[in-house]
């Protein structure tokens, strides 16, 4: 509560109060330049609270100016002014329409307004020192410097790293501190609980609208800290309270202090500083309260009812009035289900899930520990693995005692005693009754020392007899025997022996090993029992339960064990992503992230390959280039070859047509020949004939010239020969320029696949190239772009260097200027000064003639109207005029009236004279105000003491004006009245006698 | 009448001489909280006294009008006028209203006229 009088308490509800805002700043005091001023807050328990504040100003104010702000009331001739702190200038915003500037403002928890850094902690710190650290990185100090869990220790770093705030990081101490965390006037941080103020406000500072009070929150009585999804709380609660009031829980979510498992540790302190805390759910209209502050409790008296109140929400709005807008809501309700919450994770039984945002782990835990089983599934999750574990340790026996010598056990299953002990508790257990010099004889009584197990479902009895006796001696001394299964162990101690009849101390403990007995017991519900003896039993059998349902040994029993373990291991590691153990586990993880390794090991190669393909692809599209280049080169040279060999085949060699042609055309001429020779048949016959002849002649000339026929054989069939050489060489030539031609084609029909692949190839190179070139132009494009943008970036770079330098220099000249204009305004204000004197002396000396000037005016006026007196006359004096008929008459008339005038201005003159100087004279005796409606005029020198005044009504006599006597209607009023002769009322009359006696008579008439 | 009528000074000129009357009101201004609280009682914020003087000048030459004209169309004046409440003379930042005058005949003087000075700022 901010610190005020009562009466400004008494002051701010009244009628007619008066305001005053003020906005202090540098050497700068605002106040008749403010609209209004709204400074507001919205709080809340737990949370840090920054407060704003709103200005509508006419002038503005630069953005980071630190502004002080003060809202007072007047009480008596003072105004009481109520500090509301200081702000920063947030945002400035002109608004056009009105002229003015809304001014947005913080107090300097703005400066936690931003994103944590390593403050450079050495851990373990408390929380207390913590608080100093965030304060000192954001330009603050804390001022409280004790509250609730300020020694509790913080281990290590929590929000480095993470999306945090310092704000954010404030508002969680806030929560492990059970507090609000603000600022108080100084600017310091002030870990604030809510405060009973006892201040109780009426009705006279509500507006009778917007009034409401509504339900009661609280009394808070429960504080749970929640983790992993709200799913893992730990409470403590005043259950005193909660009997009493019912359940009002407090719920903290999530919070980085309290998250492991000292947490429970904080919840003392957060319930001391909550519990019991109530408010009622209120939202009001106030004609002006302002003095109280976030974390106050009030009341407030409406209709006899009186409500408590915790500020949280405030607004003021200071305009030409006050309106404050106060509301606190109900907080968000939370339920914890308390059968699944605990009061504190150290328990053995636990199950929890930390949330360690820090080091980006997730660990989970569940436990189950009892006598029998320990139960245990660990997992935590880390960016990188996720390790889990499980374990489960079942113990399968039930174990019981007594002092009566006799007990039950349920559901025992079919198995043999797991660990039997047993001792005197008093009584001996003994076969004989040991008395006092007991005497062994014939009838003497011998008593088993039966150890019964009896079956009560199957009604079967198992004894066994004790190896020895058991002696007591006292309760730190006995005999105990024990029966072990794990260890095969049938034992007796004796600390204890019978002497003379009496039990005694031995020396030293001695202890006896018997054989191991077999005890097969059958599954059902036993009594186990000392018969006839009442001692300290300790059993501990196998039970009946999941595992032993199925397999009765141990070994069986151990197996099933595992079983479940692993078949709890296989769930678990199905859930798992099919991972059995650990190793298993973290080896599948490297697999896979290997395998992401290889991945992109991959896709690098991939890209790597992709590219030297490409690069290859260019390489053979060059080669094809120069491959299919060259393919049409041979091919051009190929055909080429083969136009001049078909050319040369035209022109030199003759087809096989040709060539039959040919032949058949030398047959031909052969013919013709023939024909020519031989016309016809006749002819021809006659021919032959004569050829015969001839050739007969012939041959037989040539025959002459060839001895024998085979010569002439000889001779024809090297002709025939001759022609079949050139036949076959023609048609050798033929061929092999017919296979030339088919290489030729082959050849060139390879070439053009050759410069098909070599096109094809070229057509994808040019493709790729394309695409290369596409993205060169691309990449050329966006780096032309950039370059264009770099260089408007430098061009503005330059532009606003530029204006820069240009504004640093005009600033400059500004500074000049206006260190000129301070100088010249100081000189102006000195010459404004002597001006002022001058014209106030000037005013002075003004007045006094004015003055002057009104009473020439006066005197003027008077003269003004002896004029018109005298234009009369003069008037007068023309009508006289009228009345001479001669021109002597008007000669001397007018000299006459010449002299008169020239008489009459000198009488004038001398009379304005006298009469100036009658009027001062008379002014100094007579005064009267030709504009005072009462008409009074005063009779009496200036500076007289005593003054007459007649006014329209009455007449006044004066003493330094005061009046003494005055005569008001008919009456005379006298202050005080001397009467030297005699007083008349009337027809009677008071007269002093010669001898000092007063007569009263009646008058004479 | 008390107050002496030389006390008042439009810009400095005493107005005393050209005057027949000055009424004097001093005007409450409440706030916009203004009205009855739950209480039912009324309630508010008084903002201020706005000192309210309407003079009312005598018939003016044509010198004395083209004097005081100027002042009268101004947007503000200073006021200097006897206060009652603290027996002295103040001096107001004043607006005024509108005003006019009379001329019944083509005379060298117009008819009597009033005009009303505002203060702009509540009376300290």
């Amino acid at each position: 509560m901010k610190a005020h009088t009562a009466g400004f308490k008494n002051t701010v509800k009244q009628l007619g109060r008066k305001i005053k805002g003020i906005i202090t700043y540098d050497d700068v005091t605002l106040e008749d330049e403010i609209y209004s001023i709204t400074p507001h807050y919205e709080g809340a328990i737990l949370k840090s609270v920054m407060k704003q504040l709103d200005i509508e100003i006419t002038n503005d104010i630069p953005i980071g100016t630190i502004l002080n702000c003060q809202i007072g009331i007047l009480v008596g001739n003072d105004y009481e002014m109520l500090n509301f702190g200081n702000y920063i200038v947030y945002n400035s915003e002109k608004q056009e329409d009105k002229g003015t500037y809304k001014i947005t403002c913080y107090d300097k928890l703005l400066y936690s307004m931003k994103q944590n850094e390593d403050m450079h902690i050495t851990y373990p710190i408390t929380i207390k020192n913590y608080l100093n650290r965030v304060a000192s990185m954001i330009g603050l100090t804390v001022a409280t410097t004790s509250f609730y869990n300020d020694n509790m220790q913080i281990q290590g770093e929590l929000y480095l790293g993470l999306e945090y705030t310092y704000r954010d990081i404030l508002d969680e101490i806030a929560q492990a501190t059970g507090s609000i965390i603000c600022l108080n006037e100084n600017d310091e941080i002030i870990v604030k609980y809510p405060t009973q103020t006892n201040d109780t406000i009426d009705e006279d500072f509500l507006k009778d609208v917007n009034v409401d009070f509504g339900q009661k929150y609280g009394e808070i009585n429960s504080i749970v800290l929640s983790r992993s999804g709200e799913s893992d709380n730990v409470y403590l609660r005043d259950e005193e309270s909660v009997t009493e009031n019912g359940l009002t829980e407090v719920k903290i979510v999530d919070n980085q202090i309290m998250n492991f498992n000292d947490r429970s540790d904080y919840l003392q302190g957060i319930l001391h500083a909550l519990d019991g805390l109530y408010y009622y759910i209120n939202d009001y209209s106030s004609t002006g309260i302002l003095y109280y502050e976030v974390g106050d409790l009030y009341n407030v008296q409406v209709d006899n009812k009186t409500y408590q109140c915790l500020m949280l929400n405030d607004e003021i709005e200071v305009t030409t009035g006050i309106k404050e807008q106060v509301y606190a809501e109900m907080p968000k309700e939370t339920e914890t289900d308390y059968t699944k919450a605990d009061k504190t994770d150290r328990r053995i039984n636990q199950t929890y899930l930390i949330v360690d945002k820090q080091n980006q782990t997730i660990e989970s835990v569940i436990s189950d520990v009892s006598e029998q089983n320990q139960k245990l599934v660990t997992m935590q999750q880390s960016i990188n693995e996720i390790d889990a574990k499980i374990s489960d340790i079942a113990d399968v026996t039930t174990s019981d005692s007594t002092l009566t010598g006799t007990l039950e056990m349920d559901s025992i299953n079919e198995s043999e005693p797991v660990k039997i002990e047993i001792h005197p508790t008093g009584q001996q257990i003994s076969q004989l009754i040991i008395g006092i010099k007991t005497i062994i004889g014939n009838n003497a009584i011998l008593r088993s020392r039966t150890l019964r197990f009896t079956n009560l479902t199957t009604n079967e009895i198992f004894n066994y007899i004790l190896p020895d006796n058991l002696f007591y001696h006292d309760s730190e001394n006995y005999d105990t025997f024990t029966l072990e299964y794990e260890g095969q162990i049938c034992q007796v101690e004796k600390k204890c022996k019978l002497e003379n009849g009496d039990i005694v101390l031995l020396d030293t403990p001695v202890i006896t090993n018997y054989p191991y007995p077999d005890i097969h017991l059958t599954t059902g519900d036993y009594r186990i029992e000392l018969v006839g003896y009442t001692g300290y039993i300790f059993a501990r059998l196998m039970c009946t339960n999941i595992y032993t349902e199925q397999f009765a040994t141990k070994v069986e029993v151990t197996s099933q064990i595992n079983q479940k373990a692993n078949e709890i291991t296989a769930q678990v590691s199905e859930t798992l992503t099919n991972y059995v153990t650990e190793t298993q586990m973290t080896s599948a993880i490297n697999i896979a992230k290997n395998e992401i390794n290889l991945n992109v090991s991959e896709v690098n190669t991939k890209a790597t390959t992709a590219q030297s393909t490409a690069n290859n692809a260019v390489t053979l599209a060059n080669n094809a280039q120069a491959s299919a280049t060259n393919a049409q080169t041979t091919a051009d040279n190929a055909q080429d070859e083969l136009d001049d060999l078909s050319e040369n085949l035209t022109t030199n060699y003759y087809t096989k047509s040709e060539t039959s042609s040919a032949i058949n055309q030398k047959a031909n001429e052969i013919t013709s020949s023939v024909s020519q020779t031989y016309s016809t048949k006749t002819e021809t016959t006659q021919a032959k004939n004569d050829a015969i002849s001839t050739a007969n002649a012939n041959t037989t000339q040539v025959l002459q010239s060839y001895s024998t026929t085979e010569q002439m054989n000889s001779a024809i069939n090297q002709k025939a020969n001759e022609i079949t050489t050139s036949v076959n060489q023609v048609s050798s030539r033929t061929t092999t320029a017919q296979n030339t031609a088919n290489s030729a084609v082959s050849k060139a029909d390879n070439a053009q696949d050759t410069a098909d692949d070599a096109l094809s190839k070229a057509n994808t190179a040019q493709s790729t190239a394309d695409t290369a070139t596409t993205k060169a132009d691309n990449a050329q494009s966006t780096a032309d772009s950039a370059t264009t943008k770099a260089n408007n970036a430098q061009s503005t770079a330059n532009t606003a260097t530029t204006k820069a330098d240009n504004a640093q220099s005009t600033a400059n000249t500004a500074n000049t200027k206006a260190d000129n204009a301070q100088t010249t305004a100081n000189t102006a204000t000195t010459k404004a000064d002597n001006a002022q004197t001058s014209a106030d002396n000037a005013q002075t000396s003004a007045n006094n003639a004015l003055q002057d000037i009104q009473d020439t005016n006066n005197a003027i006026t008077g003269i003004n109207e002896n004029i018109d007196d005298i234009n009369a006359q003069i008037t007068d004096l023309v009508e006289q005029t009228t009345t001479f008929s001669t021109k002597s008459e008007l000669q001397q008339t007018a000299e006459s009236f010449e002299a008169s005038i020239t008489q009459t201005t000198e009488t004038l003159t001398r009379s304005i004279n006298g009469t100036q100087s009658e009027i001062s004279e008379i002014k100094n005796y007579i005064h009267y105000d030709i504009q005072d409606t009462t008409g009074t005029l005063t009779l009496g020198k200036t500076d007289n003491p005593y003054t007459l005044q007649l006014t329209n009504h009455e007449l006044k006599i004066n003493e330094n004006d005061n009046t003494v006597a005055y005569f008001d209607e008919d009456s005379m009023q006298v202050t005080n009245g001397v009467f030297n002769t005699s007083l008349a009322i009337g027809n009677f009359e008071f007269r002093p006698e010669t001898n000092g006696s007063l007569s009263f008579t009646r008058r004479l008439s | 009448m008390f107050i002496n009528r030389n006390s008042i000074k439009l810009n400095n000129i005493s107005m005393g001489q050209y005057l027949l009357s000055a009424k004097y009101e001093f005007n409450k201004l409440w706030g916009s909280d203004t009205g009855r609280n739950l209480k039912g009682s009324f309630s508010g914020t008084l903002v201020g006294i706005y000192p309210k003087i309407t003079l009312t000048f005598r018939k003016l030459t044509q010198t004395e009008m083209n004097l005081i004209a100027p002042i009268l169309d101004s947007g503000s004046q200073s006021l200097t006028y006897y206060d009652p409440s603290t027996n002295s003379n103040k001096t107001i930042t004043t607006y005024s209203g509108d005003w006019s005058y009379e001329n019944k005949q083509i005379m060298t003087k117009n008819e009597s006229f009033s005009c009303t000075f505002i203060s702009r700022e509540r009376r300290a």
